[in-house]
């Protein structure tokens, strides 16, 4: 059986002051807001690392976070730092496909 | 008018509450312009959300009209990027290292560090750059393999330079310990030392970097996998049921992090003995495991007796030529350019994203 084959991001580029816009080896293209993706942050501080239940409430992240640098973490994930202090959110590709609406 | 000097000089009342240092030292003050009585420049907080940011201004503006010639002060606030040191050190270090190659055991004893030793000096052979890390904190055998027992890097302006023997350049954990130190080191502790092997050695241009992982699927080799854009990973294992479970695992942890495994390579898989193959472990269970895992078995080495002894007198086997040891160890090279070649062709390759908002 082949497995199916997982998707990889082929441009990862600033879209607008408040998108990540993300392009998928599918062909797939994606904004992401910045918001949400700092809402969706599942670091230790923001979700329970043994309940994964989220710490973190959507009005704890206010509508002006940006964030400030977004780099490649190995070849599995994106890192971002944020205005609002928060640093080092890890995003894996699997989770960005699933917020650009695709399988992870 | 005042000179640049004497601005400087003033500018130097200003301090940061949090940081308890001047704004001039702390090199807050950046392009400086002074035009007939006007001057200006950026000033560069540590963050854009900066509480003190109208203070700061005030008490430039403040400390400079005071000055003579001064009619005009104005103050661009800006903001560095939050540094992360390590992820800049990572870059720094890595750019001209086109691959880097894990060798991992997942269990101890295997002949994992043999392996990677042999394979780094083929790889030599072949006309590649090739950078040794030997990253097996615990027990790290590179300096013996060398015959560099006892010996240290040059350090200069907090890096070093690795170690060259026949083309191959070399960085060790063991040249930065003492003997029996790794075992009362914590977690923290050796993932620090690693990235700091990492890191800060000049490894300049190479083709391949073989890192010589710590044998296990721990914090440490976690660390590794993740924070470094691993071209790929060679699994070693030994025939044996207990070694092919710890391969499972650390098959495991590559695939949770993208790392692709260019393959499995068996060693001890029999002893030659008047033409005839014995395996000592009993019938080999890696074909089972690399077919459940869709993997390749790139070679199956068997118990080279000359091996050991040349690896302990420091003189690596595989850089003998035209002996059975290099062949074997000579195929295992050409196995892993192909399919790191393949593994960076395929679509996997991730784009670099380095983006300033």
């Amino acid at each position: 059986m082949v497995a199916k084959m997982k998707r990889y991001p082929s441009s990862v580029e600033k879209g607008s002051e408040k998108t990540l816009s993300v392009t998928w080896s599918d062909g797939q293209k994606a904004d992401l807001d910045v918001v949400e993706l700092r809402r969706a942050c599942v670091c230790a501080h923001c979700v329970d690392e043994h309940t994964r239940e989220q710490i973190l409430k959507a009005e704890d992240v206010a509508e002006t976070v940006r964030p400030i640098r977004v780099r490649n973490l190995g070849r599995y994930a994106l890192m971002i730092d944020w205005t609002d202090g928060h640093s080092s959110s890890i995003y894996s590709w699997d989770a960005l496909s699933r917020m650009s609406g695709g399988e992870g | 008018m005042a000179s640049e000097t004497e601005i400087l000089e003033a500018l130097k009342v200003v301090e940061d509450p949090d940081l308890h240092r001047d704004i001039v030292s702390l090199g807050f003050v950046k392009n400086l312009k002074i035009d007939g009585g006007e001057v200006a420049f950026d000033l560069e907080l540590t963050t854009p959300a900066c509480p003190v940011k109208e203070k700061f201004v005030s008490e430039c503006q403040e400390a400079l009209m005071k000055l003579d010639g001064v009619e005009e002060v104005k103050v661009n606030l800006t903001a560095q990027p939050r540094k992360n040191p390590l992820a800049d050190q990572a870059q720094e270090s890595m750019k001209e290292v086109k691959a880097i190659v894990a060798v991992s055991s997942c269990k101890g004893g295997v002949g994992k560090s043999t392996v990677s030793v042999n394979l780094a000096v083929s790889l030599a052979q072949s006309g590649a750059k090739v950078g040794l890390l030997d990253a097996d904190i615990y027990g790290p055998s590179i300096p013996t393999l060398f015959g560099l027992e006892g010996r240290r890097p040059h350090v200069e302006k907090d890096r070093f330079d690795p170690f060259e023997v026949g083309g191959l350049k070399l960085m060790s954990a063991g040249f930065l310990m003492q003997p029996g130190e790794a075992a009362v080191m914590r977690g923290p502790m050796i993932s620090n030392l690693l990235q700091q092997l990492l890191f800060l050695t000049n490894w300049g241009e190479l083709d391949y970097l073989i890192l010589d992982m710590p044998p296990g699927t721990g914090d440490v080799q976690l660390t590794i996998s993740q924070s470094l854009q691993l071209a790929g990973a060679l699994i070693v294992t030994t025939p044996q049921k207990m070694a092919l479970i710890d391969v499972a695992k650390g098959i495991g942890m590559f695939s949770q992090v993208n790392v692709p495994i260019l393959g499995v390579v068996e060693n001890m898989s029999y002893l030659e003995h008047g033409g005839e193959k014995i395996q000592l472990y009993g019938p080999s269970g890696t074909p089972a495991l690399a077919e459940s895992y869709g993997l390749d078995i790139l070679a199956q080495l068997p118990f080279f007796p000359g091996v050991v002894q040349m690896c302990d007198k420091g003189q690596p086997a595989a850089a003998n030529h035209g002996t059975v040891e290099a062949e074997a160890y000579q195929k295992v090279a050409d196995q892993v350019v192909r399919r790191v070649a393949v593994a960076q062709n395929e679509n996997i390759t991730v784009p670099e994203v380095n983006i300033e908002w």
